[in-house]
């Protein structure tokens, strides 16, 4: 569990981990447990359900992916403690380039796309599929470069109506500046930045300032026996906000 | 002497051994996962499904809270 956590720590959104309880928690009990280690302040996914059998019967066990999803190592974590950051750090260094077996004229648009440059990505995909020899391969690419924008897009809204508003807005400022030259998916952005600036968040984003100023502290300084208190404040002080709601339930699982 | 420590080691793989078998078959090394989750994940922003993940690894850590 730290190894993972620290993982997570030092390459930030280059990698993800994802912690799956697997001893029958409920989702509520599982959270409760990890918050009170503060184990949930990082960048770390939590969840009960299990995407697969890795076929160990003992806890802790591990699957590491790759960047194309495929099952690289499997097994104890603590066993291959070595090899698992050999493997990360050998699938970050290919997060720079392009697939294997990319045909060259398809090379540029996948590192842009890898850089998060969504519109030089498309733009180069759509170029090269001016050419017959890899015409099928640059439309594809070009397809799925712009699903993944949008599936970008979709991420922020979920942020937004579930009350994570700084990193919705973090996010559209750098999707507005990748997404420029295509006009659709900018325009999406555009409206939600619009929306997330609107009256309709201001009583969100007022709770949001108010818990992310509080669980900053938390997070720097620990818990202490206010904490509850100014949970519990900030629920009644924001009523009917998802930050609202989300510092009570924070507040139930200090007890 | 021999008993207790049976049943005390019989007890510690109880308590690192999994509850309920997921959905599909043991994955291995070669394959590609693919899942989609039907609930949000703790701290996930939205996250449906591994498929969002491509282009990073990923590391699942399987473990238990008792």
């Amino acid at each position: 569990m730290p190894a993972s956590l620290k993982l997570q720590e030092e390459y930030g959104d280059q990698i993800q981990v994802i912690f799956v309880e697997s001893q029958g928690a409920t989702g509520d009990a599982a959270e409760k447990f990890a918050f009170q280690r503060k184990w949930l302040s990082g960048h770390s996914m939590w969840t009960t359900e299990r995407p697969f059998d890795s076929g160990s019967r003992g806890l802790p066990n591990f699957v590491l992916l790759s960047n194309d999803g495929e099952v690289l190592l499997k097994g104890n974590p603590m066993a291959m403690k070595g090899k698992i950051e050999d493997a990360i750090a050998a699938e970050v260094r290919k997060t720079k380039k392009a697939p294997a077996d990319t045909p060259k004229a398809l090379e540029k648009a996948w590192k842009e796309f890898r850089k998060g440059e969504y519109s030089k990505a498309i733009a180069a995909a759509q170029k090269a599929a001016t050419k017959p020899e890899v015409a099928e391969e640059a439309t594809a690419a070009a397809e799925l470069f712009e699903a993944r924008a949008g599936a970008a897009l979709d991420q922020v809204a979920w942020c937004m109506e579930n009350g994570y508003l700084t990193q919705s807005e973090d996010r559209l400022k750098v999707l507005k500046k990748s997404l420029k030259g295509q006009e659709e998916l900018l325009s999406r952005a555009k409206t939600l930045d619009e929306e997330l600036g609107s009256e309709t968040y201001e009583a969100e984003w007022a709770a949001c300032k108010a818990l992310e100023k509080l669980m900053s502290k938390v997070n720097r300084k620990g818990m202490d026996d206010r904490t509850g208190k100014s949970l519990e404040a900030i629920a009644e002080k924001h009523p009917g906000t998802k930050n609202g709601a989300r510092a009570a339930r924070t507040a139930g699982m200090l007890s | 002497m021999k008993k207790t420590l049976l049943a005390a080691s019989l007890g510690l793989i109880g308590i690192l051994t999994t509850a309920s078998s997921p959905q599909g078959g043991v994955i291995d090394v070669g394959d590609t996962a693919s899942f989609s989750f039907k609930g949000p994940l703790v701290n996930g922003m939205g996250l449906k499904s591994l498929g969002e993940l491509r282009g990073k690894p990923v590391l699942v850590d399987f473990w238990g809270t008792r």
